[in-house]
């Protein structure tokens, strides 16, 4: 559906500011919500898997912040087969179970008891909640179909966000963009339009290190470079943030960095805090707060479990993943997208309360970015043509007051 | 509404000895691919541990502070995986997309410190 101009909040809108995390689905971070909103398609409770010794385990409200996922579930295409379909071999046609998250996570390291934690979710309760996704889910717009582009791991579901394909990618190998789907940026720029990817220091850097770092080095800057853009409003129209990857030294020597992506086995209260931090910025600043769009979004699932069966999609022809590449019997057509991740839209035009259930994937931010600034780009690939854009959710007649809206005191 | 306060991390989740994960082994990997493409030179000790994070953070801190003062453009001509070709790709050229737009700040040697708490260990806070 086109974008409607005519609503007041896209009127104002300037600035689009994406957020992507790690490693966590959507059930995992958001599936207590149910219990609050029955609209949320969270967990009753009841879903479950079964284990290597044929035991029904369900899942529970047992999640911790960090020491639970370690080893990191795997996610690559065969583990993600299993997952979704019970088999590691095939896609479809088998059925989709979602029944293989806790027989995947028990293949790593033969550990009945520590396979069924996979099924884990976080509580919406204190002492160990989510409150600053939990409170953003339930007073902003949650999607309850926004999914992985593709059943596999971190790189190629972000270049997604990037190009709007992964160029025939389903793993992390180098691969090089294709010529004929240009970045977002290059759109941007190209349209005289401003846009920044921000990493969150030099030590922890960006994924996109082949085809844009490589590049196009100027249009990164570092998460400090975002709030001081925010503090000047100086905010690029365009803004992506990738968040800390490691637990590092500060580059210049200064103290010690923690990670704050959420990838298992980090501790999650650090992304919160950084998620509270990029919505402050932009929340406190009422140069910013009444045109600026915060996409808050998981890159893929990282192996942990969600009961949503993931949809097949517009096939991203002309690009085939072979066997050798994805590591099953099949081939791969990009037909079908990954498990199911958490999404929040952001905005003081967005009601409270909302649940988005249109299907969105990772293609829609550049299909969203594009179509708002009005990029002349033609040249998408198949999934971004076909993906949804989701600024439509800016429904508002009127901006939500300062009182109706959250914001979060940093410990 | 009242602000909701955010908890801290553990004091102890701080750990730059952890193994690195398979994402950030595939994100040195591009590193290294950009590194031998480009014979670029750092400093061989900030390479010895990639095995921990910490270590493999020295490592891309020095390589990312060096193709950003660097401003590497050139395009490779040919993909090492080449995905399946479009019937007629569109042509770009060495330039395209190089004109710097955005606002922010962009100083390309940078030592602008990541953004910190209070205390010596920092989690995003401002």
């Amino acid at each position: 559906m086109p974008l409607d101009r005519t609503l007041p909040g896209i009127q104002g809108l300037k600035h689009i500011v994406v957020l992507m995390m790690e490693n966590r689905s959507f059930d995992h971070m958001l599936g207590a919500l149910k219990a609050q909103n029955n609209a949320i398609d969270g967990l009753t409770g009841t879903e479950s898997n079964v284990n290597n010794t044929g035991a029904i385990v369900t899942v529970q409200p047992l999640a911790q912040y960090q020491s639970q996922l370690d080893p990191d579930p795997d996610h690559h295409f065969p583990a993600v087969n299993l997952q979704i379909f019970s088999e590691p071999d095939h896609g479809p046609p088998a059925p989709v179970t979602m029944g293989g998250f806790v027989s995947s996570y028990y293949n790593q390291q033969q550990n009945t008891t520590h396979s069924a934690e996979i099924l884990y979710y976080f509580s919406a309760d204190p002492p160990i909640n989510l409150p600053v996704l939990h409170t953003l889910a339930m007073e902003f717009a949650v999607f309850n179909r926004w999914f992985a582009s593709i059943p596999g791991p971190t790189i190629c579901n972000r270049a997604f966000a990037h190009y709007g394909t992964s160029f025939g990618q389903v793993s992390m190998d180098v691969f090089y963009l294709g010529k004929q789907f240009k970045s977002i940026y290059e759109r941007m720029l190209a349209a005289n339009h401003t846009c920044k990817l921000f990493y969150y220091d030099e030590a922890s850097s960006t994924m996109e290190v082949v085809n844009i770092l490589q590049n196009e080095p100027a249009i990164f800057g570092t998460f400090q470079d975002f709030q001081n853009a925010c503090d000047a409003n100086a905010l690029p129209d365009y803004c992506f943030i990738e968040p800390n990857y490691t637990d590092h030294d500060s580059p210049d020597g200064d103290g010690e960095v923690l990670a704050c992506d959420q990838h298992p086995d980090h501790d999650v209260r650090a992304g919160e805090q950084f998620i509270a931090t990029v919505y402050n910025k932009i929340r406190q600043n009422p140069n910013l707060w009444p045109n600026t769009a915060l996409l808050i979004v998981y890159d893929e699932h990282g192996g942990i479990f969600d009961h949503v069966p993931p949809p097949a999609c517009t096939p991203d022809t002309p690009f085939v993943a072979q066997p050798a590449a994805t590591g099953t019997l099949d081939a791969f057509q990009f037909d079908r997208l990954g498990v199911r991740v958490p999404a929040i839209l952001v905005s003081p035009w967005v009601a409270k309360g909302s649940v988005i259930n249109d299907v969105f994937e990772h293609a829609s931010i550049p299909a969203t970015v594009t179509e708002f600034f009005e990029v002349p780009f033609d040249a998408r690939s198949a999934r971004e043509s076909a993906a949804e854009t989701f600024l439509g959710n800016l429904t508002l007649p009127a901006m939500r007051g300062d009182d109706d809206c959250p914001s979060f005191t940093l410990s | 509404m009242e602000p909701i306060q955010v908890p801290k991390p553990s004091p102890t989740a701080f750990n730059k000895k952890r193994p690195i994960s398979d994402l950030i082994r595939k994100q040195i990997d591009h590193f290294q691919h950009i590194q031998k493409k480009h014979k670029i030179e750092i400093d061989p000790a900030v390479g010895q541990d990639l095995n921990t994070e910490g270590g493999a953070a020295k490592y891309i801190a020095a390589m990312t502070r060096t193709l950003r003062a660097q401003a590497i453009g050139a395009i490779a001509a040919v993909p090492p995986r080449a995905p399946i070709p479009m019937p007629t790709p569109a042509r770009a050229t060495p330039g395209d997309g190089l004109a710097l737009a955005a606002a922010a700040s962009t100083k390309q040697t940078s030592k602008k410190k990541a953004p910190r708490a209070k205390s010596s260990k920092k989690a995003g806070k401002p």
